[in-house]
């Protein structure tokens, strides 16, 4: 395994031990179970195909990597509220846009998700076939999508209208009410965090002007 | 700010979570082999445009990837977060050009830019698929495929003409092609170099197929890429093109683009 697998594996034990040390190691297994299906379809590939594969390290390698990139970030959002990180950016400067933005994506998310069954329901009791012939499921493509879109946009009218009646597009910044605590150990944190990273981009790109 | 950017910031999250309703809920309902996940950043593309389409693809990606939690989560959307920005942009350029408002295709105007324009797409197909199956080791059955997109872009054309008479039908079909194959070109580095070609979904038999072909991990990638791509953003187009056209003029002029959308009267 190439030393970029060996530092991959690093940080999923570290973050694998923050996971204990918070009480989140369920909501990480389950991340990681999600890459199961890339794991399997990069075994089977790598090591038993003659042509393809590229061997079980090569396979191991590319699933460490993946899962040094996934877990952190997903830790990050099972530790810590989404509105809690928003309102603390927001303090930091970020954009009230940038933050209605992801605050409202987060919101949105299962009620679309509620919606498009709803949809899947009632399009069902009306003679949908989801379960037939490719041509006959590809004819329902439309009669599931457009309710959704165009609920969707109904949706956009409304909220556009209760925004600007709260003066959501007045200028100037917003009065922050509520102060996150940040000790001084976080902030130290942070800033190593951002050296580490410094370190490894400038290691990473020394080692391709090295060639290898 | 004006009313049509606040109308754009709420169009963003809300297209957002459709992308993410569409790609999970109702493309497991339906079981086919389209993503149907970028009709959110698609339809806020053309309706609010590049920026807003770049920005909503993206963040589609990355929220899906890093922050919904588990079953909801797809760890492997993240670094796919590049290609659905360029879908967004692609789109918003798109609707600028007005390529997805309605046209007659009684009035020879707007039959001579469909026809153009879908000539033009299809030789931009031709080029990208003569470079990326050139060489010893292609698989007939790439080709193949490949006459399957361009007879799948052609039947759908057909259908627009002479069964809808929307010429505009046609510039959206055009519009959707170039898109996936810009899809497919972004899309393959990362699925290369980030996954080792292996993303958990069914085009990784096609790749370890043209692997086994002799082909690099990138031009496999690539390939299978050039396969799916296309036929999915085509779709994903002619969807946003036939709910755009079906809905009442005064909903759609609202938005940034939205003059360019509709028909003049």
């Amino acid at each position: 395994m190439a030393w970029g697998g060996w530092l991959a594996a690093v940080v999923v034990a570290v973050t694998a031990a923050a996971a204990v040390r918070a009480g989140r190691l369920r909501r990480l297994a389950l991340a990681g179970l999600a890459l199961v299906p890339v794991a399997v379809s990069s075994l089977v590939v790598n090591t038993l195909l003659p042509a393809g594969g590229r061997g079980f390290t090569t396979a191991v390698g590319a699933l460490v990597v993946l899962l040094g990139a996934t877990l952190p970030p997903t830790l990050l959002f099972a530790t810590t509220p989404a509105a809690d990180l928003l309102d603390d950016l927001e303090a930091r400067g970020l954009g009230r846009r940038a933050v209605f933005v992801l605050g409202a994506a987060l919101a949105a998310v299962p009620r679309a998700q509620a919606r498009a069954a709803d949809v899947i329901e009632a399009q069902r009791a009306r003679g949908l076939d989801t379960e037939g012939s490719w041509r006959r499921r590809a004819c329902g493509v439309l009669p599931l999508v457009a309710p959704l879109v165009i609920g969707s946009l109904a949706e956009v009218e409304d909220r556009t209208l209760a925004l600007e009646a709260r003066a959501f597009g007045a200028p100037g910044r917003r009065t922050v009410l509520r102060r996150l605590p940040d000790s001084r150990g976080q902030r130290l944190a942070r800033w190593a965090l951002a050296g580490l990273l410094g370190l490894g981009l400038v290691a990473r790109v020394a080692a391709l002007a090295m060639g290898r | 700010m004006p009313v049509s950017a606040t109308r754009t910031l709420v169009l963003m999250p809300v297209a957002i979570a459709l992308n993410i309703a569409l790609g999970s809920t109702v493309q497991q309902a339906l079981k086919l082999p389209i993503y149907l996940d970028s009709i959110g950043t698609v339809l806020t593309g053309v309706l609010a445009g590049p920026i807003a389409g770049l920005v909503t693809g993206a963040l589609t990606d990355l929220l899906w990837a890093y922050v919904l939690p588990p079953p909801l989560a797809a760890p492997t959307a993240g670094p796919f977060a590049i290609t659905a920005a360029v879908i967004g942009l692609l789109a918003g350029l798109w609707g600028w050009l007005g390529f997805f408002r309605s046209r007659r295709a009684a009035e020879p105007r707007a039959l001579a830019a469909a026809f153009g324009v879908a000539a033009a797409a299809l030789i931009v197909v031709g080029y990208t698929f003569s470079r990326a199956y050139a060489g010893p080791h292609a698989l007939d059955l790439a080709e193949l495929v490949f006459l399957v997109v361009v007879a799948g872009f052609a039947v759908l054309a057909a259908w627009a003409l002479f069964a809808r008479r929307d010429a505009g039908a046609v510039l959206a079909l055009a519009a959707g092609l170039v898109t996936g194959l810009v899809a497919a070109v972004v899309s393959a580095p990362i699925a290369a170099y980030v996954f080792g070609g292996m993303t958990g979904f069914g085009g990784d038999v096609l790749i370890a197929a043209f692997r086994a072909g002799g082909d690099s991990l990138y031009e496999a990638t690539l390939r299978q890429g050039l396969l799916s791509d296309p036929l999915d953003k085509m779709i994903t187009c002619l969807v946003v093109f036939l709910v755009l056209a079906g809905m009442p003029r005064r909903v759609v002029v609202r938005f940034p683009n939205g003059e360019r959308l509709v028909e003049s009267t």
